[in-house]
């Protein structure tokens, strides 16, 4: 007994920091910025953990956080390296003619951007914390297009997503939506813009996106004569 | 997961004539490395944050702008630029 209880003590204390650190991956603490804390061992994730504290504790000084944003921005870069998107074959290009002047540019973001008086889930729709216990409904789903009007202002959009924290976009619409920029441009005549722009969310099928979802869009912007596309991930 | 969704619809739009930029964060590159990508620009931002920080309309400009240089300068597939 007294021999075996440090290590069963010990496999508790990692049991206990294993769970935690999962449990940013849609758990108890769920927060899809660490949400990536699942992906590392746990000396990973602890030196990780004590970094950012020590970071924070500088920055209680210092006023400045652009270090930290840095750790935890190489972090994610670092955790997600691994992932398994497979490899595809070909790699379709079709050429710019002239500059875009001219042009009508269609912007799309999978950022789960949407008009306040058009949620895609219906009036009265789950926040975006709630919105994260439906992940699993999400990637099994077939996504939908959010249409904004070229003229909609950053104070008529809001943002769900199950797979990135939303409230980012919710505060400004910029950091995944950059209509607003894009209107700047316009207006200086760099370029045309679309009459609608779209989102959608991100966090879906990519069966069926590949399969049905992107041809059936494509058919719809080409009907509506885009001449060129931006195009933001999320 | 998302990134790659955008690089799926990039790719199909390419492909039915209609020239695309993705901007995607460092975290997800390889992702637009697997799916061949035919323009993609590369920010050093935040997950959630791929055009810039909340509140931070110059950074977002710049990375419209660079993502639009991209667009017109590409000369061939899977062209990446890293902002």
């Amino acid at each position: 007994m007294t021999d075996t209880q440090p290590q069963d003590d010990e496999q508790q204390r990692e049991l206990a920091f294993r769970t935690f650190r999962e449990s940013f991956y849609y758990g108890d603490h769920a927060d899809m910025q660490f949400k990536f804390l699942a992906k590392l061992d746990d000396d990973e994730a602890a030196d990780l953990v004590a970094e950012i504290l020590a970071g924070l504790g500088d920055a209680f000084d210092t006023g400045e956080l652009a270090p930290l944003r840095d750790l935890v921005q190489r972090a994610q870069a670092g955790a997600y390296a691994g992932d398994a998107t497979p490899q595809v074959e070909d790699a379709p290009f079709t050429p710019m003619s002239g500059d875009l002047s001219g042009a009508r540019l269609l912007l799309i973001s999978a950022g789960g951007v949407f008009r306040r008086d058009d949620d895609p889930m219906g009036p009265g729709g789950p926040s975006q914390h709630e919105s994260l216990d439906l992940i699993k409904d999400f990637l099994r789903g077939t996504p939908t297009l959010s249409e904004i009007p070229v003229d909609t202002v950053d104070a008529q959009l809001t943002a769900r997503h199950p797979g990135y924290d939303a409230t980012t976009a919710q505060r400004d619409p910029g950091t995944v939506f950059p209509l607003d920029v894009l209107r700047e441009q316009a207006e200086q005549g760099r370029l045309g813009l679309a009459d609608t722009h779209y989102t959608f969310v991100g966090a879906t099928s990519q069966t069926r996106l590949r399969k049905e979802v992107a041809p059936a869009w494509a058919g719809r912007f080409v009907a509506e004569e885009v001449d060129v596309c931006l195009l933001v991930a999320t | 997961m998302c990134h790659g969704s955008v690089g799926l619809v990039a790719r199909e739009l390419e492909a039915n004539g209609i020239p695309t930029v993705s901007v995607f964060v460092e975290a997800f590159a390889h992702v637009a490395g697997r799916l061949r990508l035919p323009r993609v620009l590369i920010t050093p931002h935040l997950m959630g944050r791929t055009v810039g920080p909340v509140g931070d309309r110059g950074r977002q400009s710049e990375v419209v702008e660079a993502a639009l240089d991209l667009l017109v300068d590409a000369d061939g597939p899977e062209t990446v630029r890293r902002l």
